[in-house]
């Protein structure tokens, strides 16, 4: 599955220049870490931009910043369950079965480069910066 | 802040820094409800003193360089850097910690569910890298 990660400007740590392993972990009362699957969203006619506004405008932070990953590339024992959001996105799936060590190697092994994760601006999915993130440290 | 602590009076611009550290740590509790793309909320006051006691410990180690980030599950990450080195407490809803200990971008230590004082001792050891 073609998918995006939202990842919240909190996260980034300016020391290391990269996301910390609070980014990419499980959460909630039946652990699993949320993703979005792309293909629905551009089945449902959206940009991947336009559907974060619309499904996680409130609550994505601003601006909002993804990762667009392949689940090919998790552990092959992982299973990806729907599950609509909060916000009614049935587009949204949780990864199930990945341990938060798990999650944390594999997500700093991406993990990198700024260059990886995008942001939206006036409605368009561009490079991340990191003069996007100003004001999210200490 | 505590004005009258010692370690202002003596190492003014080392708390300095981590005083805003730790201001950071204390917002964690003003966090809004879902404000993780609807998940996480506001940092309960158990997990924020925990927080701060372990990085006013790395303060009064002389750790200068400190930062703290929420989690969804009502966890904060607190981050020590020292040279290469860079320690990762994360202290859990139910007060554990895991630690995390990178040596470059290599984790060479990785142990969960210590105690503030196990914790602790990881950032002595630190401390005497």
């Amino acid at each position: 599955m073609d998918a995006i990660r939202l990842l919240h400007r909190r996260h980034y740590d300016y020391r290391r220049r990269r996301f910390t392993s609070v980014a990419f972990k499980n959460s909630g009362e039946n652990p699993g870490i949320s993703i979005i699957d792309c293909d629905c969203i551009l089945n449902n006619s959206n940009s991947i931009c336009s559907h974060i506004r619309k499904f996680y405008q409130r609550t994505a932070g601003e601006p909002p910043i993804y990762w667009r990953f392949n689940t090919e590339l998790l552990p092959n024992k992982i299973e990806l369950e729907q599950e609509n959001s909060a916000s009614g996105d049935e587009c949204h799936y949780n990864i199930r079965g990945m341990s938060d060590r798990e999650a944390r190697k594999f997500f700093k092994s991406y993990n990198q480069k700024l260059n990886l994760f995008k942001t939206c601006k006036n409605g368009n999915s561009v490079e991340l910066e990191e003069e996007d993130l100003i004001g999210t440290g200490i | 802040m505590n004005i009258g602590d010692k370690e202002f009076m003596f190492f003014s611009k080392i708390v300095t820094d981590d005083h805003v550290v730790e201001v950071k740590i204390r917002s964690f509790s003003d966090l809004a409800d879902g404000w993780h793309f609807g998940e996480g909320g506001p940092i309960s006051e158990k997990v924020i003193s925990v927080a701060l006691a372990l990085s006013k410990y790395a303060r009064e180690l002389n750790f200068s360089e400190i930062d703290a980030f929420p989690g969804v599950n009502g966890e904060i990450l607190l981050t020590l850097y020292y040279g290469d080195y860079v320690l990762e407490l994360t202290v859990e809803s139910d007060l554990s910690i895991n630690v995390v200990m990178e040596v470059g971008d290599e984790e060479v230590f990785d142990k969960e569910g210590l105690s503030i004082l196990e914790a602790k001792e990881q950032v002595h050891k630190l401390r005497e890298k």
